[in-house]
């Protein structure tokens, strides 16, 4: 005996999605009804293509209206429920079958996971709806948004309860950006349930999904304050969407950048469901964002030990994972630890070998640009690089943090044949940072007149002469180069170019466009080890025009180990500009660089008083005193070999390490 | 007319306090008994100049046969018991009215305020009673008065009695005897749970805490609600020896406990909220806390310890809040602290810590000034060292312009202020119209360092010199000055002897670390950044060219700084400690 199920949906222009959301069931009910509120597409059509039985029904602003009246015409023994927008899994159908077979079940509880947010990189997160019930006349839906049946259904039993299949999943792909905006689902929402609202101020639920919607569309305060007003109505440990109601106060909160009311609600939060990992999660974000580390660090830490999320709480996909992760390798690093930071990125990315900014900070962390060997052999042991894609992805990432080399070798071991110009333009940049110049110009060379990066690729070519100092080349590219209507800024950083050796030069005014420009060739220029090149190109540039740059040059000879260049450009920003902790922090590192040991201390100090809740100057002037004595110490123990007290600290020193 | 009062009191060698307890109870009373139990110092003549009715009495080691005989010679139809190291305080009602209000009673019960540690404490105690033969005394020590009939005992908010603070010594020694006279007691009476309480007391006193738990554990267990006046101290004394024992979950059980039993008694619900705030159990301590604070100061028949309804409550709070990460409710308490009773400054210090790691140093400065912090000299003087202990002279200095009385301060902490955020010729501007009385050899130090950092080597060899000749105490600080002027001013110097290593390596240390907390005062600043590197960088090459035991000096010195800083890191950021 088989009891007979039938498919319940009401949809309206769902041609995009109704198609994957039949096929998935086509096999697992025994008749489909749809209920059409005025699809102006080909909605019906893919309908009765899977043999369903579509009516028409005019759409009265009303959910459970249109339900029911799918309802009317079902015959089965079971109803379920679909929207358009969602599918059933594969595994899901047989299960569903057993369980319409029991016979003191009047409906089920199942699982779904939604997918929100934007389509790459969807935030996932699970919960559970009624979606499976019996068919009988007394069962219909009620409320003109968030329609349900659940309640009706318990109303008329004394005491009824309905298991939870959690082995039959809905994906439900209707909160993804494109679906929202595709049907502008969020502002209809909104005015339903403004309108509900009005019918039943005393509803809870329905005040719940109204600041869902508020919180949807961005008005986070409102939203806020419409869930604390629910939250206030009722005992959020006793309705199945309060941790969910939890939750979304500290998200509003947060999104309307309130951090305290924010963190109240974590722990108001906290005090009621003490085991909800996204709650520590977002605690976590919050304390981060607050730069109190230490807080966040532990808030994290409890994200991840807290246990396997019950799923009413609907706990966002990786924030027991890879998400926590990262954050705490971000914190990691905010204390100097890479090695620790390191750990906590690989966990990251163990835990979804797709999150990409994981296998960024690894990358920095390696310091590919200094040492491109190790960075590479790290890389390789760390990474899945079986597909040539992941390699052009390490490529470009190394290349970002201007790694040349070390890109350089991932570009080389993937075959030409997938590189996009951008990426030949990359590789072609990273052969001219070796200075294989000929190489560097046949791809240069390749790349179309008319694309994008045709310009990019002219001023490489000019580039890779003003390297070499062919005076004739650069001349006759920038010449060309000119002709071709370029920005006022690009035009005169090629000028500066073509007159970098000219004896009689005038200062040029560059602004802040065609600054950025010059500041990448000052840094590619520092990186082929050209420092000479490098002064004479920024000799050529008038001083108002780096005035706002000193800093950033200042922080860039200091990479490139141009400690004296440095000073003097940090000098010259702290003569004009008002100064901050960053600036000492840097002139403290100079000073360390120099040997000039209490001028450090005396800069690291002053980067603290400007900004007490950076870690790493905290730790940076632990480290120099721990350096200062470890070298004085051995001074002494030249000075005084024979004095027994310094030979034994010396010697616990070496036993602490 | 037969006396209405009479005061009761017996006395040995008291001459140091009696005059100033007879002169706060004369007023209030119509007849003063002396009982004098052996006086050889001048006792006897003060009490002459009080009333002619002083008696001898044999001292027998027996307090209530004195006592007994001390009333036997009042003529009052009410007698009031005092010692000789307490006070009457009847600012707020006399005895007269006392008695007058509430007719039905024969027995009072009066607060007495003992100062402690704490701001002070309450007890209350039955002083004020009939001169009738059922109201006599028993018990050989912590004699006390029959009560045979509880319905005509009442309490009374006014006069209260005020007990004078001993020294530790003198309180110690007393205890001693005490405990003798205990003991001999118990032997004859053992099962006496208020003689146990006392014993619990003196054995607490002395820190012997061992011994004092059983008896006070005992007397919580056996007396009863009924008797409050004893039931509220022996818990607060029990709790306060399970804490030093080193116990604090069954402290916390006692407190616990007495909260269900007396759910009035604040003391028990703060001290509950301290213990969790101890183990680190801050959102359970809040919820004590709270309870204090909502209960207020209990009803008088409750021992209450000042301040756990209030002050001490809030700084908990606060405490608890900043731990739990509450910033905003943390600095809303602590100021609560602070506003109930300015004396207790602890929660400044906190504020303080609270907004040095979370603020730039300008705006720390503007945040207690916009706070008003300086209307109290005693805020003003507590921040401008907190200011110059991190680093920042130059605010330190700013706290002493606020207000007047600050103004005029000529305390070592204004000058360092000053001469470290370079103001250096205000400093020696300060010091050379300074009051010969308040001028230290500290402030001189600090003067020969504002003549080094002008470069003025003659004078300030000259100072030294001074500094010198001051006390041979002072040599070995004035030998490591004139190293210092000789390395900078001809570039020798010569070795200390032996004897002198240490102290002259403390001070040469110091001044390279008061020189590396520099920070330019805008206003006033005569010597920048460099004169003061180029001190400390003179002062480390001494150091390292003079000994092997200055070497190791300067090397320890490096070790401290790290852990200073370690120890920062660590209040900023206890839960990520792993990290660094």
């Amino acid at each position: 005996m088989t009891t007979k199920i039938s498919l319940c949906m009401i949809v309206k222009n769902e041609e995009k999605n109704i198609g994957r959301c039949l096929q998935s069931v086509v096999d697992v009910v025994d008749e489909i009804i749809v209920i059409d509120t005025g699809s102006g597409d080909k909605t019906s059509q893919i309908a009765q293509g899977f043999g369903a039985k579509v009516q028409a029904f005019i759409w009265n602003d009303n959910f459970s209206d249109a339900r029911n009246a799918a309802l009317e015409l079902a015959t089965g023994e079971w109803i379920l429920v679909l929207d358009g927008d969602e599918e059933l899994t594969t595994e899901s159908g047989v299960r569903l079958r057993q369980a319409t077979q029991s016979p003191d079940v009047e409906g089920y509880f199942n699982k779904i996971i939604n997918f929100a947010g934007n389509e790459a990189c969807p935030e996932r997160s699970g919960d559970v709806v009624f979606r499976l019930f019996r068919n009988k006349g007394s069962y219909r839906f009620r409320n003109a948004i968030h329609e349900q049946i659940c309640d009706v259904i318990s109303e008329q039993h004394k005491q009824i309860h309905y298991p939870l299949l959690e082995d039959v999943v809905i994906l439900h792909y209707g909160y993804l950006d494109s679906h929202l905006l595709a049907k502008d689902k969020k502002r209809r929402n909104l005015i339903l349930l403004k309108k509900e609202l009005l019918n039943k101020p005393q509803d809870s639920l329905v005040r719940f999904h109204y600041a869902v919607e508020l919180y949807r569309i961005g008005e986070n305060l409102s939203a806020a304050k419409e869930f604390e007003k629910v939250a206030g109505e009722l005992n959020p440990q006793e309705v199945i969407y309060g941790p969910k109601l939890m939750r979304y106060i500290v998200l509003a909160y947060f999104a309307a950048k309130e951090m305290v009311a924010a963190l109240h609600a974590v722990q108001r939060g906290l005090a009621l469901f003490p085991d909800y990992a996204d709650l520590y999660h977002f605690g976590g974000g919050i304390y981060y964002q607050l730069r109190d580390y230490g807080l966040a660090y532990e808030y994290f830490q409890k994200a991840l030990q807290a246990p396997k999320q019950a799923i009413h709480y609907a706990s966002y996909y990786g924030l027991q994972g890879w998400r926590s992760y990262y954050y705490l390798g971000q914190i990691a690093e905010k204390f100097c630890n890479e090695e620790e930071a390191l750990g906590y990125y690989i966990d990251s990315l163990r835990d979804n070998g797709n999150f990409t900014a994981a296998i960024n900070s690894i990358i920095r962390i390696l310091q590919p640009r200094s040492d491109p060997d190790y960075a590479k052999y790290a890389i390789n042991k760390i990474c899945d690089l079986s597909v040539p894609q992941a390699k052009l992805l390490i490529g470009e990432m190394l290349f970002n943090h201007s790694a040349y080399v070390a890109a350089l070798g991932y570009f080389e071991g993937t075959p030409n044949e997938i590189f996009t110009p951008p990426l030949i333009l990359h590789k072609a940049i990273c052969l001219i940072q070796e200075r294989r110049s000929v190489e560097a110009i046949h791809f240069l060379d390749a790349i179309a007149e008319d694309d994008e990066c045709s310009l990019y690729a002219k001023l490489n070519k000019l580039l890779c002469f003003w390297f070499e100092g062919n005076r004739l080349k650069v001349r006759a590219m920038g010449e060309e180069l000119l002709t071709l209507g370029l920005s006022e800024d690009t035009a005169t950083v090629i000028e500066l170019l073509m007159n970098t050796y000219g004896k009689k030069k005038a200062l040029r005014c560059i602004g802040s466009e065609g600054m950025v420009l010059l500041l990448e060739i000052v840094k590619r220029t520092l990186d082929i080890g050209d420092i000479k090149l490098a002064s004479l190109l920024l000799s050529g540039v008038s001083p108002q025009s780096l005035v706002d740059h000193y800093f950033s040059l200042g922080e860039l000879f200091y990479q490139y180990g141009q400690v004296s260049l440095a000073e003097e450009y940090l000098g010259k920003h702290m003569e004009q500009n008002s100064k901050g902790a960053a600036d000492y922090f840097l002139l403290a590192e100079i000073k360390e660089h120099q040997e000039l040991y209490f001028d450090a201390i005396d800069y690291y100090q002053k980067a603290l008083q400007f900004d007490p809740k950076e870690p790493k100057y905290d730790i940076k002037l632990i480290r120099l005193y721990e350096k200062l004595r470890s070298e004085l110490l051995k001074q002494a123990m030249g000075r005084y070999p024979e004095f027994p007290i310094i030979a034994t600290m010396l010697e616990k020193a070496g036993a602490q390490r | 007319m037969m006396a209405l009062i009479s005061l009761a009191m017996i006395v040995r060698d008291e001459e140091a306090n009696l005059a100033e307890c007879l002169n706060s109870a004369r007023d209030e009373v119509d007849e003063i008994i002396i009982v004098d139990t052996g006086s050889t110092d001048k006792t006897l003549k003060i009490a002459g100049e009080f009333t002619d009715k002083i008696y001898h009495y044999e001292w027998k080691g027996d307090f209530s046969e004195a006592r007994n005989f001390a009333i036997s010679k009042c003529s009052g139809q009410w007698i009031l018991s005092l010692d000789a190291d307490e006070k009457l305080d009847s600012a707020q009602g006399s005895l007269r009215q006392l008695i007058t209000s509430r007719p039905e009673c024969e027995i009072f019960g009066l607060p007495l305020l003992t100062s402690s540690t704490r701001e002070y404490e309450r007890f209350t105690v039955i002083r004020f009673f009939r001169n009738a033969a059922a109201y006599h005394y028993v018990g050989k020590i912590h004699e006390q008065v029959v009560i045979a009939n509880t319905n005509v005992v009442g309490i009374g908010e006014a006069p209260v009695i005020c007990h004078k603070s001993v020294t530790r010594k003198q309180r110690n020694k007393k205890r001693w005897r005490n405990l003798q006279l205990l003991e001999q007691e118990l032997l004859s009476d053992p099962d006496n749970y208020y003689l146990k309480y006392y014993m619990g007391i003196e054995w607490l006193g002395i820190e012997q805490y061992e011994k004092a738990f059983p008896y006070l554990q005992g007397a919580v267990a056996n007396i009863s609600l009924t008797q409050l006046m004893f039931r509220g101290p022996a818990v607060r004394y029990l709790v306060d020896c399970l804490k030093f024992l080193g116990r604090p979950d069954e402290a916390l059980e006692a407190c616990q406990k007495e909260c269900e039993l007396s759910p009035l008694f604040t003391d028990v619900f703060f001290e509950a909220g301290a213990i969790l705030t101890e183990k680190g159990e801050y959102k359970k301590a809040i919820d004590y806390l709270q309870q204090a604070i909502q209960l207020g100061d209990p009803p008088l028949w409750f021992y209450h310890s000042k301040g756990t309804e209030s002050f001490l409550a809030f700084y908990h709070l606060g405490f608890c809040y900043e731990k739990i990460g509450h910033y905003d409710l943390a600095e809303k308490y602590y100021w609560q602290a602070l506003t109930a009773n300015p004396q207790y400054s602890y929660p400044l210090y906190s504020l303080f810590l609270m907004k040095v790691s979370n603020l730039k140093s300008a705006d720390v400065f503007a945040y207690f000034k916009e706070k008003n912090s300086f209307v109290y000299d005693q805020w003003g003087e507590i921040l401008a060292k907190l200011f110059f202990q991190v680093g920042l002279p130059e605010f330190a200095a700013q706290c002493y312009e606020q207000s007047l009385t600050l103004n005029q301060d000529t305390s070592i902490t204004r000058i360092r202020s000053l001469l470290y955020s370079g103001c250096v010729q205000g400093t020696l501007h300060i010091i050379n119209s300074m009051d010969p009385a308040s001028f230290s050899t500290d402030i001189l130090v600090e003067e020969i360092v504002g003549h080094i950092l002008n470069e003025d080597y003659s004078t300030a060899k000259q100072q030294a010199l001074n500094l010198w000749a001051c006390s041979p105490a002072e040599r070995s600080r004035a030998w490591a000055m004139l190293a210092i002027i000789g390395g900078m001013s001809s570039g020798g110097y010569s070795r200390p002897e032996q004897s002198r290593v240490g102290a002259v390596n403390e001070l040469q240390l110091t001044i390279i670390d008061n020189c590396l907390r520099f920070s330019p005062k805008k206003i006033g600043m005569t010597r920048d950044r460099s004169a003061f590197k180029k001190l400390a960088k003179a002062v480390a090459d001494i150091l390292m060219a003079s000994s092997a035991e200055s070497n190791r000096g300067i090397i320890d010195y490096m070790q401290r700084k790290t852990e200073e800083r370690r120890s920062m890191l660590y209040y900023k950021y206890p839960s990520a400690r792993g990290l660094y």
